[in-house]
């Protein structure tokens, strides 16, 4: 059967929407809708055309009842490809993008029927009448355009329209920044730390946001490297846990839920993980890794059942199926997980004693003095807020953790160093020693920093070279102590 | 012409092969299993619809038989009528609605029997103890209305639908996303009837609209006043249909740091006060607007002469714990607009607990109302109980179909024989609709969850329903409509307050501030 054979085309229309609906269910309508136009206007195929419009009933019946056994309703509301909670806005742009093509192949198809309609006739003969060089009246626009689908650059100026057309969206939309970002964005939620530390390093300065700065901090301490590297990179205390939700607007907080979730989750900070989870959940609508986190949550906590809701949920994801299916299996014969690791480490740090005030790092030490990441994040939170002083008297709380024997991290020597400086107290190392290196970078920092402060303007521009990663210079320069005092 | 032809037949076979499909899967075709072992116990079904009293007009209970097998047969029968015989591969049970309609019609008052069969590879068949229901006599008011939305507090996607009970059919009453977001809750209606209903709106873009339905015309009324904040919690319509109880809270969420349910509500202030639909006025009197202790969930006695309400001490926030309802109740004369003097009905001190949203039946015999540990907002606890006071004797006790987990926003059926309710009985997170019948004694009957077409709806649905309220006919109303009233809510003539009906204080000024929300992240720097 030849390629062009109307029933062959409609076989292979329904092979192609069956596999969009099922992988791509929000293009479906679009893809039927051009088939359609092109079946009714390019090819004249009538009946063909309405068959494919015809489909969009057909196809989520067969595909729902006999492939995802969903209801009726359910397939036939998933055709629509805009969730009902857009705002006006969000509306007119996700209407415009979807309605394009179809407005697009519909207008030229338009076009095309009225062209025909001014196309010159032919004589009895067969021949094309033939015009005099006077004769103006049939210049329309459909003779313009007819004329130059005739000519021979037809194909050449085809090819270039569509060129300079991409070139120019490619020009138009190119944002380098959004593109580092949604780079650095990728890898935290793929946990590729040691990519997204090596982007964060390349990320322009004007980029580098709140939410970088969180992804940043995570990636160090999964590298181990939160207390020596930190101030390697831009820091602020309040991308630490992005739970300061004024800082944000409205539409970034979508995002500050989803990160900080993650690294709520991690810390053993469990409600507030929970909390931050399902408004993530309920403002993007789907989500899946949110179900995940729920439902190993409720699983934490002890809550099978609505554990079971998450995961019932998550099974109906495609990708995720098989994990959400291997989690419920795995709680039909352990229902509380107590043989899994991970889950039996965050159920013990997590903590017991109810509370309505804020909980912090703090709080979870108390709970579990190993809550290894809860300790770092306490350290790096005073000395993102120039508590220096409680740094020093941190450090027997190292002994708690398999840190190197002897070594203290580099960031809280050099706070330990600031510490003794300027209060002229002794600190307590509880055994272990400050680096030799660390002592001279600072020794020599010092002294530089009193000459400079007499004989330059700017001191902290000649300084940040040689020390622009460290503690002290953070503390002198960076710090926003008006934000602190608020 | 030839084409055309091939074209026809291809839509032809497509049809012809749906139609088998259908007919191959659908569950009516009859057999017969001869040949079976009987297994000494009643098969495990999901939802659980057994032991209980089903109303007569209740759509099909679906359902999931949790028995390993690779084929089930299920008959469904009663003393009359043909039974109705379903043949299914899969575990999934999906009940014929005409036959079911027609079976439970002609039995009612009778018993429902579910013979479920269990059939393996082999074609052994086992046989599980056979399923009874009752089908009541009286029926449930066909629609049930109800807002659904995600556990979260940036209303997203949050809405007002009406279910067709005897159906699967659900429609959008009104959708936050019809006015650019916001909050829509707390509806209330005139005895059970579309007609006269209320229901309450938080926009950022529009402001804060009370909606008045009444005879298929909305207004949204301004409740702003020089003494009034505008912002209406919950209401009671008085049976006369002219005044309106409501309560202006002042909430703010609490989040915990540990146990089941991570967040909670506190009541900063809380006062009651009349609009009196006719005069477009609200009045108020001292005693439901008292500035040491909060009043919510206002409720009128079917005789219309007493408010029921629920009053607990204002606290702290600090001492969200501590806050304990009683139910109380002042006399009002709508005629002369004259209060009488409080009284409590019911002290959280005898309950054991807080006591919250108080309903009559519609005879005005029984009393619903809600007890949990703590809060005026028994919704965000782990656990809490429905209660029933018998007005005549004056004897309450807690309902023995409490779950060990949340039952709230409870609402009566316009004949007094059906509650609906919010659970949380099925995973402990999510609230979904049940209905229990209710016998002229007061007895209630084990409940059922709403039925869905598909029986594993709520395993997966990751949102919640509160304030079911049985409704007698569709909501003649259209989300245009009331979207349209709340886009010129900015432009409606405000009420006018008048608090010397008896003479009062002006109505409630926040009574405690809420803590500023800490800038810090954690608690303390050294």
């Amino acid at each position: 059967m030849p390629l062009q054979a109307g029933g062959f085309r409609l076989v292979v229309f329904m092979v192609f929407s069956a596999v969009i609906y099922a992988a791509a269910v929000q293009l479906f309508l679009v893809f039927v809708l051009l088939a359609g136009i092109f079946e009714i206007f390019n090819n004249r195929r009538w009946l063909v055309g309405f068959s494919v419009f015809f489909s969009v009933l057909l196809i989520p019946y067969l595909t729902n009842t006999f492939v995802f056994d969903l209801n009726l309703s359910e397939a036939y509301h998933r055709l629509w490809p805009f969730p009902l909670q857009l705002t006006l806005k969000e509306k007119i742009l996700a209407y415009s993008f979807f309605s394009f093509f179809p407005i697009a192949g519909f207008g030229c198809g338009i076009w095309r029927f009225f062209a025909e309609k001014h196309k010159p006739k032919k004589s009895r003969s067969g021949k094309k009448r033939k015009f005099s060089k006077s004769y103006r009246g049939s210049r329309t626009p459909f003779s313009i355009v007819a004329a130059m689908r005739q000519s021979k650059i037809k194909w050449f100026l085809e090819t270039l329209a569509l060129f300079a057309v991409t070139s120019g969206v490619v020009w138009l939309t190119y944002d380098p920044i959004a593109r580092q970002n949604q780079r650095i964005d990728y890898f935290a939620s793929h946990k590729m730390w040691d990519e997204l530390l090596q982007q964060s390093r390349k990320s322009f300065v004007q980029s580098y946001d709140m939410f970088i700065c969180h992804d940043v901090n995570r990636a160090l301490y999964h590298t181990g490297r939160l207390l020596e590297d930190m101030f390697s990179y831009p820091q602020h205390y309040a991308g630490l846990l992005l739970t300061q939700n004024k800082r944000f607007p409205k539409e970034l907080l979508v995002q500050m839920w989803v990160k900080s979730s993650n690294t709520l989750y991690e810390l053993g900070l469990i409600n507030e993980a929970e909390n931050a989870s399902y408004e993530a959940l309920s403002t993007l609508g789907y989500y899946p890794e949110g179900l995940q986190r729920l439902a190993l949550i409720n699983i934490i906590k002890g809550q099978t059942d609505a554990a079971r809701t998450f995961l019932y949920a998550l099974s109906k994801d495609f990708i995720y199926e098989d994990t959400a299916k291997q989690y419920l299996q795995r709680l039909e014969t352990d229902p509380l997980l107590s043989t899994d690791d991970q889950i039996q480490r965050l159920r013990s740090f997590m903590l017991v004693e109810d509370s309505i005030k804020k909980t912090t790092p703090k709080d979870l030490l108390e709970k579990n003095k190993h809550n290894r990441m809860a300790f770092e994040y306490l350290m790096a939170f005073l000395l993102l807020t120039g508590q220096h002083n409680a740094v020093a008297n941190s450090i027997g709380y190292l002994d708690n953790f398999d840190y190197p024997q002897g070594r203290i991290p580099r960031h809280l020597e050099q706070a330990l160093l600031l510490y003794m400086a300027m209060s002229g107290k002794k600190a307590d190392t509880y055994g272990r020693r400050i680096n030799a290196v660390t002592i001279s970078r600072f020794q020599k920092f010092m002294q530089l920093f009193q000459r400079y402060k007499l004989e330059l303007q700017n001191p902290a521009k000649a300084l940040e070279k040689e020390f622009g990663d460290t503690y002290y210079y953070f503390y002198l320069f960076l710090l926003d102590r008006s934000e602190l005092e608020v | 012409m030839k084409n055309r032809l091939f074209y026809l037949f291809t839509i032809i076979f497509l049809s012809a092969l749906l139609i088998g499909l259908s007919y191959c899967t659908s569950s009516n075709s009859r057999i017969a299993i001869e040949e079976f072992n009987s297994v000494d116990r009643p098969a495990g079904i999901h939802p659980d619809y057994t032991n209980t009293v089903i109303a007569p007009n209740i759509a099909p209970l679906n359902f999931l038989i949790r028995e390993k097998g690779t084929k089930y047969f299920v008959r469904i029968y009663s003393e009359q009528g043909d039974g109705i015989d379903i043949y299914s591969r899969r575990p999934s049970i999906e009940i014929p609605i005409r036959r079911w309609r027609k079976l439970l019609s002609i039995n009612q008052g009778r018993k429902l029997f579910f013979d479920i069969y269990v059939g393996d590879e082999k074609n052994q068949w086992n046989k599980f103890q056979t399923l009874t229901n009752t089908i009541a006599s009286v029926g449930l008011d066909r629609y049930l209305m109800y807002r659904k939305i995600s556990i979260c507090v940036q209303w997203k996607d949050m809405g007002i639908y009406q279910r067709d009970l005897e159906s699967y059919r659900e429609s959008i009453v009104l959708h936050n996303s019809s006015f650019g977001g916001g909050c829509v809750h707390c509806h209330s209606l005139l005895n059970n009837r579309p007609d006269n209903m209320l229901m309450q709106v938080r926009s950022t873009d529009y402001g804060t609209p009370m909606l008045l339905v009444q005879n298929s015309r909305v207004t949204a009324v301004k409740t702003q006043t020089t003494v009034t904040p505008g912002k209406v919690g919950f209401t009671s319509w008085h049976p006369n249909g002219n005044v309106i109880a409501f309560s202006i809270n002042k909430y703010r969420m609490l989040y915990h740091s540990t146990g089941q349910e991570f967040r909670d509500v506190f009541d900063n202030a809380a006062d009651l006060a009349l609009y009196l639909v006719d005069s477009r006025q609200v009045i108020s009197t001292g005693s439901i607007t008292r500035p040491d202790r909060m009043e919510t969930f206002p409720e009128w006695s079917r005789d219309g002469r007493y408010l029921y309400f629920c009053s607990a001490p204002q606290l702290p926030d600090k001492r969200y714990n501590e806050v304990l309802c009683d139910l109380m109740r002042i006399s009002y004369d709508c005629r002369t607009r004259k209060w009488g003097t409080l009284e409590t009905v019911l002290s959280a001190q005898q309950v054991n607990g807080s006591i919250t949203q108080p309903r009559f039946s519609p005879d005005g015999r029984f009393l619903l109302f809600n007890v949990s540990e703590y809060s005026d907002f028994p919704i965000h606890q782990a656990k809490s109980d429905l209660y029933l006071m018998d007005t005549v004797t004056g004897r309450y006790h807690r309902l023995s179909i409490s779950s060990a987990r949340c039952d709230t926003w409870h609402s009566w059926s316009s004949n007094g024989r059906w509650i609906a309710f919010s659970s949380k009985r099925l995973d402990g997170r999510f609230a979904r609709p049940f209905f229990s019948y209710v016998d002229r004694t007061g007895k209630v009957y084990k409940p059922f969850v709403l039925p869905q077409r598909d029986p594993a709806f709520y395993d997966s649905l990751v949102r919640v329903y509160n304030m079911p309220e049985l409704i007698r006919t569709k909501i003649p109303i259209k989300t245009k409509q009331l979207s349209k009233a709340i886009f010129g809510y900015k432009h409606a003539p405000s009420v006018s307050a008048i608090t010397g009906a008896t003479p009062g204080r002006p109505l409630p000024a926040p009574k405690a501030k809420p803590a500023p929300d800490r800038e810090m992240p954690w608690e303390q720097r050294e």
